[in-house]
C-alpha cells in the first residue's frame, strides 16, 4: 500500500516533466492560503475547512501543516476516525518532519505497527502520561482523543487537526472539539457519510443537534463564515481516472497532478492454453490499456455474497499477478513488479469480504487487501478490483445507491480499476428515481445523488465493458 | 436480514398459503392488562386527533370525538376524559416500587409500568405529535388549559420517544410486533397495515394470502390516516355538525349534534379493536424469551424516571434535543439495538438462522477441546483450543472473533484455521480468556458460535455538559413562539374595511 503523494510532494517537487506544473501550482497556492488562514486564527475559537477530492494528498498537507504549526511553537492534536488512518498519519508526519516528536495515544490492542513504532521520536504513551508530559504533538483516533480528554484530561492544545473530517460524525466531534480552540478540518467530500445501524437514523436530520451530520457539517451550520478551501488536485488518480471521479464532486474542479502516460501497468501476454481465461485476460488488458474495465457476468438476481462474482474477482486478482504485472509511475521510473499488497478488492458487505478473503487465501494471496468501502477510505493501491454495489441486485436501495460508497470503490487506485458486476445492473436505474423523504434544513439527498452518480459512472464505463 | 432466508420464506408461504413464524419465542414483553389506543386524524390536520378510542384490548372502549377538532374548546373538552384516564393509569402503575441493586446503589423502580398497545407505527407518531401539542399548551387568552391535558401530553411524548428503543415494550405498535415475529408475503410498505398482516397469518378458507390481505385492507380501515372514502364521509358529517352548531361550544348542544360523528368513528373503531385484540392475544400466548424480562426492567426504569420527572418534579422535556443529548441517545440506541439483535439470535434458534446463512455464525460438533499456553504481551497464559466439525462449508477468515451462544456475554473465540473436512469444514478456535470450565463446551456437543455478543463490548463516558463552540451557533436562535399560537378557534377581531388605513388589504 502506498499513500499519495509519495516522494513528489506538493511542497517541493521542483520542475518535473512528469507532473502538471500548473495544476500543482494551483494546489500549492490553495494550501498556502489555508495555512495562512489557520495561523491567523490561532488562539481564537475558529476553524478552517479543507475540502479535497480523492487522493488530493490530504495526509501530506496535514503532515506538512502540522510541521508548520509545531515550528511556530504550537501544541497540536492530530486525529482521524480510524486506527488505520492515524497509524498512517504517524508515518507521514515523521516522513516530512523527522525531528518532530510524535506521541501516539492508542486504545487497547491498537499499538503502532513495529516499523512505524521504531521510528525515532515516536512514542506510545498512555493518555495520562501524554497529559503529564505535555507532549507537543499527540496523534490519536477521534474516539481515543475524546476518551483521553474525558478520562485523563488530555487537552490544552493550541490546534486540533482532523483528517477525514467528512467521515467523522458530529457526535464524536462534540467531545474531541474541546481539546483545542482552533481547528483545521480536512476531508474528502465524496466519501461515505457517517452512518448508523438504527432504522430511524434520520430522526434528527435537518436539526442543528443531528449527531450524524459530518464534523464539517455541524461546524459550517453553526459558523457559516468559516473559510472553506478546495484543493484542486488529485495526486492519486491518473488523468484516465479523473473523468469518472468527477461524477462524485460536483462543484469541485480538480485535475490530476500526474501527466498522461507517466503511469503504466504492464502484463505479460497470456500463454498458450489460456482460452478458458479469455474474458479475464480481456478485462485485464482493457484495464491496462484504459485504466478501467467493467466486467459483467450475465444478468441475474443473486444472493448478496454471490459465489460466481467472488470467484471471478479471485480469478482477476490471481491472473493479474500470474501475468507478472509490473508498474511504472512518477515515483518508480523503471518497471517494478506489482506486489499483492498493492492490490485491493473493495466490497460493500462483510459477508462478501469474508467470502473473498477465504477464496484469495486459498490461492495463496493473503497479501491482497479485501475490505469494505468504509474501511478503504483514505487508502491507496496500485490496482483495485471493485465489487459493484448494485451487482446482481433485484432492486435499488439507499445503502447500495450511496454515492460515497461507489466513490470510495472507484477512487482508490493509481493505475487501474476493474469493476465487477452483472449486465443487468444498469437496468436498475432505468425509469424514474424513487421518491425520497425531504428534511427541512438538509439539502443533500444520497439516494438521488447516488442515482445520478451511478448512472454517470455506468455511462463512462460503457466503452470498457467486458462480458465474462 | 438474510436474502436467502427471505427467499425461502417467500417460497414456503406461497406454497402453504399462510404466513410463517420467523421466531420460536416472543421477544417483546406483553402485559396482562395493557391500555389499547386507536386514533384517527382528519386528512389535512396532523396535529389534531379527530377521534381517540382507548380501553383494554378485547374490552369495551371509550371514545373521544370533539366534532370539530380544530376548535380549541371542543377539542380540549373531548380529550379531557382520555387525558385524565391516561394520567390516572400512569400514576397508578408507578406507585408500587421495588428495590433494584446495581453495584452499591439501590434504586427503587416501578414494579410495573403501563403498557400501551396501538395498531401501528403511524399511531406511535400520531400520539407523539398529539403529546407534543398538548405538553406545551400555553395560557392562551388567559385561560389555563386543564393540567391533565398537559400531563397527558408529556406522557404521550415520553411514550412516543421511548418507542425508538429497540426491544422496548412500553408502547407496542402491533404491526411491528407481527412483522418482527412473522414472515409474510408483504413488502415493508404493505406491512404497515395491520389488517393485511393479520390476514396473511390466518387467511379465510380458500383465499390466497394476497387475496386475504387485499380483502382485509378493504374491510378494516386502520387509522390514524383516513382513507379518501373515510375522509369524504367525515367531511360531510363535519360540515353538517359545524352548520348545526354555528359557533356554539355548549356541551349539551354539542353532545347532541356530535352523535352522528361519534357513530361514524365507533363503526371505524370496532373492527380495529377486535383486530388488535386478536393480534395481541395470539402473540401473548407465545413463550417469552428470557431476555424479555431484563428489557422490561429497563422499560420500568425509564418509566420510573419519567414519572419522577413529570409528576413528582413537574418537569418538562425539551422540544428538541441538545447536541449532547442527541449524541448520547444515538449511542445508547445503537448499543441497545446490537444487544437486542444478539439476544434474539442467542436465545432463539430460529433467529440464528439468518446469521448462519450469512456467515456470521457457525454450527458444528465439538471434536476436541485442549488446553495450551500462548504468549500474550510478555507472559505465557493458559488458553483453550477447540476443534469444531461443521457439516457446512464454512468461510471465515483467520482472526475472526466468535462468541459461543452459551457464553455470549463473555470472552470470544478466535478463528485459528478453517480447513475442508469431507463435505463440511473443520474449524480450530482459541478462547481469548482463561479456560474456566463454564467457558468450555464438551466434546461431542453440538454448539453454535456467532459474531453476536450480548455483553458490553466497550465502556464510554458521557460527553461534556458544556457544548464546544463548534456545536453552538454564532447567534443564538430566537425564543420559539408558544406551540399553540397558530390555533384558529379564536378568529381575529372583525375589521371595518372602510375605516382601515389600507382598505385594499381587506377587500
Amino acid at each position: 500500500m502506498s499513500t499519495a503523494p509519495d516522494s513528489l510532494s506538493a511542497a517541493g517537487p521542483g520542475v518535473d516533466d512528469r507532473l502538471d506544473q500548473a495544476v500543482i501550482a494551483a494546489a500549492d497556492a490553495a494550501q498556502e492560503s489555508m495555512r495562512a488562514d489557520l495561523l491567523g486564527l490561532v488562539g481564537q475559537q475558529a476553524a478552517v475547512v479543507a475540502a479535497a477530492p480523492a487522493g488530493a494528498g490530504k495526509s501530506q498537507f496535514v503532515a506538512a501543516t502540522v510541521g508548520r504549526l509545531m515550528a511556530a511553537g504550537l501544541r497540536v492534536a492530530l486525529a482521524a476516525p480510524t486506527n488505520d488512518q492515524v497509524q498512517s498519519l504517524v508515518a507521514r508526519v515523521k516522513q516530512l518532519n523527522p525531528d518532530v516528536p510524535v506521541a501516539f495515544v492508542h486504545g487497547l490492542g491498537k499499538e503502532l505497527p513495529t516499523a512505524i513504532a521504531a521510528l525515532p521520536g515516536v512514542t506510545q504513551p498512555s493518555a495520562a502520561d501524554a497529559r503529564r508530559q505535555g507532549d507537543p504533538l499527540v496523534i490519536a483516533t477521534i474516539d481515543k482523543l475524546a476518551d483521553a480528554y474525558l478520562r485523563n484530561g488530555l487537552g490544552g492544545f493550541d490546534v486540533l487537526v482532523i483528517d477525514e473530517a467528512y467521515q467523522a460524525d458530529a457526535a464524536r466531534y462534540y467531545t474531541a472539539a474541546a481539546v483545542a480552540p482552533t481547528h483545521l478540518l480536512v476531508g474528502d467530500i465524496g466519501q461515505l457519510d457517517p452512518f448508523s445501524t438504527l432504522d430511524d437514523a434520520t430522526f434528527w436530520r435537518g436539526g442543528p443537534e443531528d449527531p450524524l451530520q459530518t464534523a464539517v457539517g455541524v461546524l459550517l451550520r453553526n459558523h457559516p463564515s468559516t473559510p472553506v478551501h478546495q484543493i484542486p488536485v488529485t495526486w492519486r488518480l491518473s488523468p484516465l481516472a479523473v473523468p469518472v471521479a468527477r461524477c462524485f464532486y460536483p462543484g469541485h474542479p480538480f485535475e490530476a497532478a500526474v501527466l498522461p502516460g507517466v503511469r503504466s501497468l504492464r502484463l505479460t501476454r497470456p500463454g498458450p492454453g489460456s482460452q478458458v481465461l479469455a474474458p479475464v485476460d480481456a478485462a485485464l488488458d482493457e484495464a491496462v490499456r484504459s485504466g478501467w474495465a467493467h466486467v459483467t457476468l450475465p444478468g441475474a438476481p443473486v444472493l448478496r455474497a454471490d459465489p460466481a462474482t467472488a470467484v471471478l474477482i479471485r480469478e482477476l486478482v490471481h491472473r493479474l499477478l500470474a501475468r507478472s504485472a509490473q508498474v511504472r509511475c512518477e515515483n518508480r521510473p523503471g518497471f517494478a513488479a506489482l506486489q499483492p499488497s498493492e492490490i485491493a478488492v473493495g466490497v460493500s458487505h462483510h459477508d462478501e469480504k469474508d467470502l473473498l478473503r477465504a477464496l484469495l487465501d486459498s490461492y495463496g494471496l493473503p497479501g491482497v487487501r479485501v475490505d469494505t468501502a468504509n474501511r478503504l477510505q483514505g487508502l491507496t493501491f496500485e490496482v483495485v478490483v471493485a465489487w459493484h454495489p448494485l451487482a446482481g441486485a433485484a432492486v435499488t436501495d439507499a445503502f447500495h445507491l450511496d454515492p460515497g460508497r461507489l466513490c470510495v470503490l472507484l477512487t482508490r487506485h493509481r493505475q487501474a480499476c476493474i469493476v465487477v458486476g452483472r449486465d443487468s445492473d444498469r437496468a436498475l436505474l432505468e425509469g424514474v428515481p424513487p421518491a425520497t423523504p425531504g428534511f427541512l434544513g438538509w439539502d443533500p439527498d444520497p439516494v438521488l445523488d447516488g442515482w445520478d452518480a451511478h448512472e454517470s459512472v455506468f455511462r463512462l464505463l460503457e466503452s470498457h465493458v467486458i462480458a465474462a | 436480514m438474510s436474502t436467502a432466508l427471505e427467499a425461502y420464506f417467500a417460497a414456503r408461504i406461497y406454497e402453504e398459503g399462510r404466513a410463517l413464524r420467523r421466531t420460536t419465542l416472543r421477544h417483546v414483553h406483553l402485559a396482562d392488562s395493557p391500555l389499547a389506543i386507536a386514533m384517527w386524524r382528519l386528512g389535512g390536520e396532523r396535529f389534531r386527533a379527530a377521534a381517540v378510542a382507548w380501553g383494554p384490548p378485547g374490552g369495551p372502549f371509550q371514545l373521544a370525538v370533539p366534532g370539530e377538532p380544530r376548535n380549541r374548546d371542543l377539542y380540549f373538552a373531548a380529550l379531557r376524559p382520555f387525558a385524565a384516564d391516561l394520567c390516572t393509569r400512569v400514576r397508578l402503575a408507578a406507585v408500587a416500587r421495588e428495590p433494584r441493586q446495581r453495584g452499591s446503589v439501590t434504586e427503587h423502580i416501578p414494579a410495573d409500568a403501563l403498557q400501551i398497545v396501538v395498531p401501528n407505527k403511524a399511531t406511535v407518531s400520531a400520539l407523539g405529535l398529539l403529546g407534543r401539542y398538548l405538553a406545551y399548551l400555553s395560557d392562551r387568552g388567559g385561560v389555563t388549559p386543564d393540567p391533565a391535558l398537559i400531563e397527558a401530553g408529556k406522557h404521550l411524548r415520553f411514550y412516543a420517544r421511548n418507542a425508538r428503543v429497540p426491544g422496548q415494550a412500553l408502547l407496542v405498535p402491533l404491526d411491528r410486533l407481527v412483522a418482527d415475529h412473522w414472515a409474510t408475503l408483504l413488502s415493508p410498505f404493505e406491512q404497515a397495515n395491520l389488517a393485511a398482516l393479520d390476514a396473511q397469518i390466518s387467511p379465510a378458507a380458500g383465499l390466497h394470502p394476497f387475496e386475504a390481505s387485499s380483502a382485509a385492507e378493504a374491510e378494516v380501515v386502520v387509522g390514524p390516516e383516513p382513507t379518501e372514502e373515510v375522509d369524504s364521509r367525515t367531511e360531510a358529517l363535519l360540515t353538517r355538525f359545524n352548520a348545526a352548531r354555528g359557533t356554539s361550544t355548549d356541551p349539551s348542544t354539542v353532545a347532541r349534534l356530535v352523535e352522528p360523528l361519534r357513530e361514524h368513528y365507533r363503526s371505524l373503531v370496532e373492527p380495529v379493536w377486535s383486530l388488535m385484540n386478536r393480534v395481541f392475544e395470539r402473540e401473548r400466548h407465545v413463550t417469552a424469551a428470557p431476555s424479555v424480562r431484563r428489557r422490561f426492567e429497563s422499560d420500568r426504569e425509564a418509566f420510573g424516571r419519567h414519572v419522577d420527572w413529570v409528576i413528582n418534579q413537574g418537569g418538562y422535556y425539551r422540544t428538541t434535543d441538545t447536541p449532547r443529548q442527541a449524541a448520547i441517545i444515538l449511542r445508547r440506541l445503537e448499543d441497545t439495538l446490537a444487544r437486542y439483535e444478539a439476544d434474539r439470535a442467542v436465545e432463539d434458534p430460529a433467529c440464528m438462522i439468518p446469521h448462519l446463512l450469512d456467515g456470521d455464525a457457525i454450527r458444528g460438533t465439538v471434536a476436541s477441546v485442549a488446553e495450551t499456553k500462548v504468549v500474550v504481551s510478555v507472559r505465557a497464559v493458559r488458553r483453550a483450543v477447540m476443534t469444531l466439525d461443521s457439516p457446512d462449508t464454512v468461510i471465515l477468515p483467520e482472526g475472526k472473533l466468535l462468541w459461543w451462544t452459551e457464553t455470549a456475554d463473555g470472552h470470544p473465540w478466535k478463528v485459528e484455521s478453517v480447513s475442508s473436512n469431507g463435505a463440511g469444514s473443520r474449524i480450530v478456535l482459541m478462547l481469548t480468556g482463561k479456560p474456566a470450565p463454564e467457558r468450555l463446551p464438551g466434546v461431542g456437543d453440538l454448539i453454535t458460535l456467532s459474531t453476536l455478543c450480548t455483553g458490553q463490548k466497550s465502556f464510554w463516558l458521557m460527553p461534556p455538559v458544556d457544548a464546544p463552540w463548534t456545536h453552538q451557533p454564532d447567534v443564538p436562535p430566537a425564543a420559539p413562539e408558544p406551540i399553540d399560537v397558530g390555533d384558529s378557534e379564536q378568529p381575529a377581531a372583525a375589521v371595518d374595511a372602510a375605516a382601515a388605513a389600507d382598505p385594499g388589504r381587506y377587500t
